[in-house]
């Protein structure tokens, strides 16, 4: 049974002391910067050895070498055990919006299984891409694939919040044959429902978690707009369906004037204004867009570092810390890649978000 | 060269030039059908280079942003966005003849789907490496058609070519020494058979009036 804090300034006293134990384990700039410097993937790899992912890169057989996607799967089991460590260390009232935050896994898990029926994978390759939930799953992801068909896998779903959304996105992949209406339909009910449990908190809570999961969805939704416009190029109509009509700084409007073809950059300066040169990033938005992308990662990561300045009893700090793990795990991807294929660090050092931004 | 050996007869005669009436035709046909290919192919050889070198830039680029989006999302999330896709393209292939000669026609029918994943967990760097390859895949019909075609187009002109000198210099050739060998003896030996009548009609008619005379 969970240990869950029932919350006010006792119950986050000890969520606080928990993540900031937690906080102090993620990579320095030192650490940053010799990982960055590492000749190798061997030598990146003893590194990883001297941080907080020592437990989980030294399970290794004795013998066996550790791979790349090897490496990148044991930072995502971590990632998985600090959430784990979070969930029983805050205030029981606010336990589910962490809960949904997690969430995000669960569904690429879904997708991964849903993807797997649809191209008639085997359970192991599926398995092979499966994020390492763990026991905190009740996807009986196995048996659903082996049922072999997309319906009867959503009838396993009954007990879980994903049934409703994918009963009723159903009708479409009929007719469509189509796994993207199913996918689609999760995604924009994780972050409804995201949005939802946020303004369930108490005003003190909301008012630190808003920023938070506000920068996520807005990052999240401003880009599904661009990315289905200018690179699958849908209609005015289907941006709209398929984006969020509500965000924290990206409003409506934003999304339907990208939809209506409206100059990206302009928009986008018009919502960050704190953005240097995107107008010159956006010039050949084809190239320009994942560097947005990355800015606005950047912006989300400053913002969850500001969190643990200040008052220290809030949601806001579980919440920003979970958001730095999962950054921190996609800044190693980067690195790990990188060294894997001995790319020059000129190459990555621009994909680096962690790296690159210096602790307050 | 070297003469066919075959009795001198007048029948022969006949027969060889018939056949080196033959082979003079054939040889002009080979030669017209030689030409057409040869343009042919220098046509199909210059559109496929051209393809072939933009489908080189075209994939070099798709591998480079393909390299980006590993970097960014890593491998296995590569893997997990890829097992999205499943269908690829219908190919139909037909034939066109150039003189005697199948040419491809290859059309590529249905699309991979526009949308094969939802844009949740995915980046940027994977739509665009996504639109780079969809890119290579509407290229690459036509390109294995010019390169079938140019594959094909070579290999009949290399076999006409061919031909073409047996006919120029060993067949025709053979067969003109031939005729003209037959022609000779036919010749000599008309002149013999003449020569011959000559002697037997300035013979005496009766020996013995020789005598006596």
């Amino acid at each position: 049974m969970l240990l869950t804090p029932r919350g006010g300034i006792s119950g986050y006293a000890y969520t606080h002391a928990r993540v900031r134990a937690m906080y102090s384990t993620l990579l320095s700039p030192h650490q940053w910067a010799k990982l960055y410097d590492a000749a190798d993937f061997d030598i990146l790899t003893a590194m990883l050895k001297e941080t907080g992912y020592a437990p989980y890169i030294m399970v290794r057989a004795a013998g066996r070498k550790p791979t790349p996607r090897w490496v990148i799967y044991q930072t995502k089991r971590r990632m998985a055990d600090a959430y784990m460590t979070v969930f029983r260390s805050v205030p029981a009232r606010n336990y589910s919006l962490l809960v949904q935050l997690y969430r995000r896994f669960e569904i690429d898990n879904l997708k991964a299984v849903l993807r797997g029926i649809e191209t008639g994978a085997s359970w192991d390759s599926v398995l092979y891409v499966l994020f390492p939930l763990g026991e905190a799953t009740a996807l009986p992801a196995r048996t659903m694939l082996e049922g072999g068909s997309v319906p009867a896998a959503i009838e396993h779903l009954r007990r879980t919040p994903y049934y409703n959304t994918l009963s009723h996105a159903l009708r479409r992949y009929t007719a469509e044959q189509s796994l993207f209406p199913l996918e689609v339909a999760l995604d924009l009910s994780y972050w409804r429902t995201l949005w939802h449990e946020v303004n369930q908190l108490s005003r003190q809570d909301q008012a630190h978690a808003l920023p938070i999961v506000g920068a996520l969805l807005d990052m999240n939704n401003l880009m599904w707009a661009i990315r289905y416009r200018e690179y699958h190029h849908l209609s005015e109509e289907e941006i709209i369906n398929y984006t969020l009509p509500s965000g924290y700084r990206v409003r409506d409007e934003d999304i339907r004037a990208i939809a209506a073809g409206a100059d990206i950059a302009q928009i986008v300066t018009k919502i960050y204004p704190e953005l240097a040169n995107v107008d010159a990033l956006l010039r050949e938005p084809e190239s320009g867009l994942p560097a947005l992308e990355l800015q606005l990662q950047m912006q989300l990561a400053e913002q969850c570092r500001r969190a643990f300045i200040g008052y220290p009893f809030h949601i806001g700090i579980p919440l920003a810390y979970l958001v730095l793990t999962e950054l921190e795990s996609q800044d190693l991807t980067v690195i790990v890649e990188a060294k894997s294929a001995q790319m020059p660090a000129e190459r990555f050092r621009s994909q680096l978000l962690m790296g690159n931004i210096a602790h307050p | 060269m070297s003469r066919l050996d075959i009795p001198p007869t007048r029948s022969n005669l006949l027969q060889i030039r018939q056949e080196l009436q033959f082979a003079r035709e054939g040889y002009e046909i080979l030669d017209k059908k030689r030409e057409v290919l040869t343009s042919e192919l220098i046509r199909v050889a210059h559109d496929a280079e051209e393809l072939q070198t933009r489908m080189r830039d075209l994939m070099s680029s798709a591998y480079h942003i393909l390299g980006q989006a590993r970097l960014i999302m890593g491998q296995e999330n590569l893997e997990w966005a890829a097992l999205a896709v499943n269908k690829t393209v219908d190919v139909q292939i037909q034939s066109r003849s150039i003189m005697g000669v199948s040419l491809p026609r290859i059309k590529a029918r249905g699309e991979p789907p526009e949308m094969p994943y939802s844009l949740g967990n995915t980046t940027a760097a994977l739509d665009e490496a996504s639109a780079a390859f969809r890119e290579v895949l509407d290229n690459l019909p036509e390109l294995s058609e010019l390169v079938t075609s140019v594959w094909r187009l070579a290999g009949e002109l290399r076999k006409t070519q061919r031909r073409v000198n047996a006919l120029q210099y060993i067949f025709i050739p053979d067969y003109e020494e031939t005729v003209a060998f037959i022609e000779s003896a036919l010749e000599e030996r008309e002149r013999e058979e003449t020569f011959r009548l000559k002697l037997l009609k300035n013979r005496p008619s009766n020996p013995a009036q020789s005598e006596s005379a």
